[in-house]
């Protein structure tokens, strides 16, 4: 067993006898990278934190259901995306507009003089518009690192799947992100250096 | 190896799942393709770029708004609410209860105006009797049936085709008596005569009735 998944089962069994300092631990050691993952699934920071709130209140309230046999970031990450599924269900029954959205968040593209940072930018905004599957599949595996099994848990899909989600997210990424990435490998090839005249 | 297979394997080659023998040929591609080299940078950079992409973190005060939640969530499971106050705590949600003040009101209204006019509706607005008003010329109403009653019902039985056709519309608007007219004369001051009636039914002038039927 590897350590993260050690101290993770460490703490929920502390948890489970009701220590609430090890359930203070484990919210500190999720909640950063939930944060993460739901804001960019929904694009709304107070949303996010909502969510990962109710998560931690889920947690919390079935801590005597967790399954020590499963990875504990593979259960709170399910019960995280599934409240994300549920609200993003919810917005497309109601749509909300409001004026402040009305630049489309997605769509801003960033200033060209800010330099590589630009290119995290743009990433944010491409990833913003991707398909829900493929958008949840690249965010737990290439931003959040977790390994393909897990993500197929999390998710509630055969491996395949999610391999080829995750293809699939960074060919669409890499298509929109061409042309930005392009000037990026100029410059890290040193033909766009620009010549001083003597 | 062909571009395309090279370029199913770059995915693969980022997460390094490839087989010892798949990255051999993939890299021995690579070496002698330019395109496919491109794309392998492509690649690279969205792993590398996902990786170190911009951190949103929560606000200071989240563990100590989440400890509140935890608290009120502690308690609701340490006090478990009975059926009955679960029942009426939803029926006493704010927009049940604003709905079915709207729902009472509208329907007390139309119970109000139902009694006020005997169920009648306006004469103006009803279409039968307004197009036999505007047909024959008769003053034909159904709620300013405030009338002094003259006591006579008009039998409306002549076979001319223009009778029946009245006769046809007053059945049409209903609540009158299938062969008579009430005849009468509309009362300005209820409240000073006290014969005056409130009627049901349609009621025109005899006269009116005498001048256009002929029976």
């Amino acid at each position: 067993m590897d350590t993260a998944k050690a101290i993770d089962h460490a703490l929920m069994r502390r948890v489970q006898k009701d220590e609430y300092d090890a359930f203070e631990e484990l919210v500190d050691r999720y909640k950063t990278r939930l944060v993460n993952v739901i804001y960019r699934m929904l694009n709304d920071q107070n949303e996010a934190e909502d969510l990962v709130q109710e998560t931690f209140l889920r947690v919390w309230t079935h801590r005597q259901d967790y399954d020590f046999s499963y990875c504990l970031s593979t259960w709170i990450y399910t019960i995280a995306l599934n409240l994300a599924k549920n609200e993003l269900r919810k917005r497309r029954k109601f749509k909300f507009f409001s004026l402040l959205d009305m630049t489309e968040k997605g769509l801003e593209l960033p200033d060209p003089k800010l330099g590589p940072s630009a290119l995290g930018h743009m990433l944010e905004g491409a990833i913003g518009k991707l398909p829900g599957k493929y958008k949840e599949a690249f965010l737990l595996r290439d931003v959040e690192q977790l390994p393909y099994e897990e993500v197929a848990q999390i998710l509630g899909v055969p491996l395949g799947t999610v391999k080829s989600r995750v293809n699939r997210a960074r060919a669409v990424l890499k298509d929109a992100l061409k042309p930005k990435l392009e000037q990026s490998r100029a410059l890290s090839q040193g033909s766009l250096v620009p010549v001083r005249s003597m | 190896m062909r571009c395309r297979k090279a370029h199913w394997y770059l995915s693969a080659r980022c997460d390094g799942t490839l087989s010892e023998r798949q990255r051999i040929r993939l890299e021995a591609h690579l070496a002698s393709c330019e395109e496919c080299r491109r794309e392998a940078f492509y690649f690279s950079e969205i792993g590398s770029l996902a990786t170190r992409m911009e951190s949103h973190s929560t606000q200071p005060d989240f563990n100590l708004r989440l400890r509140a939640a935890v608290r009120r969530a502690d308690e609701a499971a340490a006090h478990p609410v009975s059926w009955q106050s679960r029942l009426a705590a939803l029926l006493l949600r704010p927009s049940l209860v604003a709905a079915s003040i709207v729902v009472l009101g509208i329907g007390g209204l139309g119970a109000w105006s139902m009694m006020k006019g005997a169920g009648a509706p306006e004469a103006s607005n009803s279409p039968a009797s307004s197009e036999v008003s505007a047909q024959y010329g008769l003053r034909v109403g159904y709620n300013t049936t405030t009338v002094k009653p003259s006591g006579e019902l008009i039998p409306i039985t002549g076979n001319d085709e223009e009778t029946q056709k009245l006769r046809k519309r007053y059945l049409e608007a209903g609540r009158l008596p299938h062969d008579y007219v009430l005849g009468g004369e509309p009362v300005s001051d209820p409240d000073d005569d006290s014969s005056a009636m409130q009627f049901v039914m349609p009621t025109v002038s005899s006269d009116q009735v005498a001048k256009k039927v002929s029976y």
